[in-house]
């Protein structure tokens, strides 16, 4: 037998040598080394080790996951049946996930009631199908009813989680650390910090070492301000001899030319908190280091909505002149046109806020802390939780926004055209345009990036416009 | 090969449907099958691409996160041709070429200063020496053009059947064996220059 081609040899290595090549092998030196040379690279590469991410940052992507999909699924097949379960459900459970030992009615979960003794300190961070409960400190007496194929409702706490099927227990944490479970029916599955697991059935306990807890360092009961700045990060997709021939890279120069309406550093819109909800924004605005809204009236608010939700009269007059003056930080005395209601706004929760009004808050929150990940998470649950309601024009919008700023680029690209399909006439049109323009300078889609040019310099905004006249600019340039 | 019958929504222990059942109820719009499959294939996806060099964890979360979401969208178009591990690996090779552009300057840097630092390092006993030699082996890896890089992760380390990657990557089976051996020739090279 004459010696094997290369790409013989290559499938060779990956399928196995058969009998006349074993053969071959034998009697070739030459081969013989580049099969074993070909093998021992194979096994040492084998041996790199591989992280993984940890079992809570591997929930964080997939609810990040499941909250994106949900608002890239076609209208029709949410409409037949995803969206208004989870809707119902979400504005329960989102209504609680800001909740704080409220007494009264326990707020209702998709799956279940929680309630929440005096002091507990939990947040729902996903809804239905995948409930998550994430418990800082406190007791939750919890209630969850069977649940189906494919829903799953957990309790986190800390590194230690919590998966019940069908069940009646009590969870208790201090400081980020599950400390007690007692389950008075049903079964829950444990994983402790550690990593053990363990399954309670009625009746059974687990308790922690609360001893070794309280040798840990104390975890402060409020989380402090995020930075403003967040840490560098490299960037996904700097090309290499893109576009931008001298001076900043494209990336820079958008975010230098457009309008700073993606600067987080504005308050969030909200300018009287409705009745009942003025301990927990007082508390969640010092928790995010926020400047007092009542004392910076004159920051831009993010939000367009002319259609005030119930219950809120008393702010509409102000919010309505504040919505009047969408954040163009270049033209902040020029308002744009009133823009039309665009449906009914959705039902108000418990709390008497509207559960895609809360999100939208958090949201907006998180985008001016520069958390760009949970920002671009909440403003996808604004969608999902109200799909035809006022807010989600511009919740869609800033989330493709927060998914740039996170250089999450390619899925910026993607929410940006999905909000330019959705919201054609949408009056930041021309301000995504140019955005998703330089995004595309980046990923190299040239064609289409000079299309979003062309579609931006026509724009209100003389920001805008200059923006994308950089950027038709810097097409020229790399056709010459 | 039969075609899929996309479901309504998922009935019965998604624990017991097949994978290929899981991908067409996905394509539907069908969360809970989303999650499902994020449940099932996430580790691989999430090994292939720390495999990647270069990137760090917020670029593997994304890289995790756009493939998944890619999968939701790309789930009605799955035929079943190559296994779901299969596919969806092969969508995740795609969204990294697309969205790892431009870090070959970066590993080139980090290449050199790996250089450096294993130069200076002792070699005081065969703990070492194995470290060293893989620190080559990782050089070696982020060394190679990324459709090499692709194909060598996939197939040699993920050990996914050839002929389903090239149909995953939508290239003929006989780049991919080429790509391979190439990779596979270099990374050889790199280690007996380490081991000389």
């Amino acid at each position: 037998m004459t010696c094997p081609g290369d790409i013989e040899l290559s499938r060779a290595v990956a399928a196995g040598a058969g009998p006349e090549l074993a053969a071959h092998f034998a009697a070739c030196a030459t081969c013989r080394e580049a099969w074993d040379g070909a093998r021992a690279a194979i096994d040492l590469a084998r041996e790199l080790p591989v992280a993984l991410p940890s079992a809570s940052r591997r929930e964080e992507v997939r609810t990040a996951v499941l909250a994106a999909a949900a608002g890239l699924a076609p209208r029709r097949v949410r409409r037949a049946w995803f969206v208004p379960a989870i809707a119902v459900a979400a504005a329960a459970g989102v209504a609680g996930a800001f909740a704080m030992s409220r007494p009264g009615a326990p707020p209702v979960h998709a799956h279940g009631v929680i309630r929440p003794h005096a002091g507990a300190r939990y947040v729902v961070r996903s809804v239905a199908p995948d409930e998550i409960v994430q418990l800082a400190d406190g007791v939750l007496d919890v209630e969850v009813e069977p649940l189906h194929a494919g829903e799953r409702f957990r309790v986190l706490a800390g590194g230690a989680e919590l998966e019940v099927r069908g069940t009646v227990f009590t969870a208790a944490a201090r400081a980020d650390h599950l400390t007690d479970v007692a389950v008075a029916h049903g079964r829950v599955d444990l994983r402790s910090d550690g990593g053990a697991t363990a399954t309670l059935h009625a009746g059974q306990a687990w308790h922690a070492d609360v001893a070794a807890l309280d040798r840990a360092p104390a975890v402060p009961a409020v989380p402090p301000p995020a930075p403003a700045v967040p840490p560098p990060r490299p960037r996904l997709a700097p090309p290499p001899g893109s576009v931008a021939a001298p001076g900043p890279h494209p990336a820079a120069v958008a975010a230098a030319a457009l309008p700073r309406t993606t600067e987080p550093s504005a308050p969030p819109p909200r300018l009287a908190p409705p009745p009942g909800s003025i301990a927990r924004s007082a508390s969640r605005d010092a928790a995010a280091g926020a400047p007092s809204r009542a004392t910076d009236p004159a920051a831009p608010p993010p939000r367009s909505r002319l259609a005030p939700p119930p219950g809120s009269i008393a702010r509409s007059a102000s919010r309505d002149a504040a919505a009047a003056a969408p954040p163009r930080a270049t033209e902040p005395a020029s308002p744009p046109p009133p823009r039309p209601a665009l449906s009914p706004p959705p039902a108000a929760s418990p709390a008497g806020r509207a559960a895609d009004e809360v999100a939208y808050d958090g949201a907006w929150a998180a985008l001016r802390t520069a958390d760009f990940a949970r920002a671009a998470t909440g403003f996808a649950r604004v969608v999902l939780l109200a799909p035809d309601g006022p807010l989600v024009e511009d919740a869609s919008f800033w989330r493709a926004v927060a998914l740039a700023r996170g250089q999450r680029s390619a899925e910026a690209v993607s929410a940006f055209r999905d909000f330019l399909d959705g919201h054609a006439r949408s009056l930041r049109a021309g301000e995504a345009s140019a955005m998703l323009g330089w995004l595309l300078i980046d990923a190299r889609t040239y064609d289409e990036a000079a299309r979003r040019f062309d579609a931006a310099i026509g724009d209100a905004d003389p920001a805008v416009r200059r923006s994308a006249k950089a950027g038709l600019d810097a097409l020229a340039t790399r056709k010459r | 090969m039969v075609k899929l019958v996309p479901l309504r929504r998922i009935s019965g222990d998604i624990t017991e449907m097949s994978d290929e059942a899981l991908v067409a109820a996905c394509g539907t719009g069908d969360a809970p099958a989303l999650g499902a499959l994020f449940d099932r294939f996430h580790a691989a996806v999430y090994r292939f691409a720390a495999r990647l060099p270069m990137t760090d964890d917020l670029a593997r979360d994304d890289l995790v996160q756009a493939t998944f979401l890619e999968v939701r969208r790309a789930a009605s178009a799955f035929r079943g041709t190559s296994s779901v591990k299969t596919w969806i690996l092969g969508i995740a090779a795609n969204v990294a070429r697309h969205t790892l552009r431009g870090e070959r300057r970066r590993r080139v840097h980090q290449a050199g200063f790996l250089e450096r630092s294993v130069a200076a390092a002792e070699p005081v006993d065969e703990q070492v020496e194995r470290r060293k030699l893989l620190a080559r082996v990782a050089e070696a890896l982020s060394d190679l053009p990324r459709d090499q890089q692709i194909a060598f992760i996939l197939c040699d380390l993920e050990q996914l059947p050839g002929a389903d990657v090239a149909r995953s990557l939508d290239i003929p089976e006989g780049t991919l064996w080429r790509r391979l051996h190439t990779a596979r020739k270099a990374m050889r090279q790199a280690i007996e220059k380490a081991t000389r």
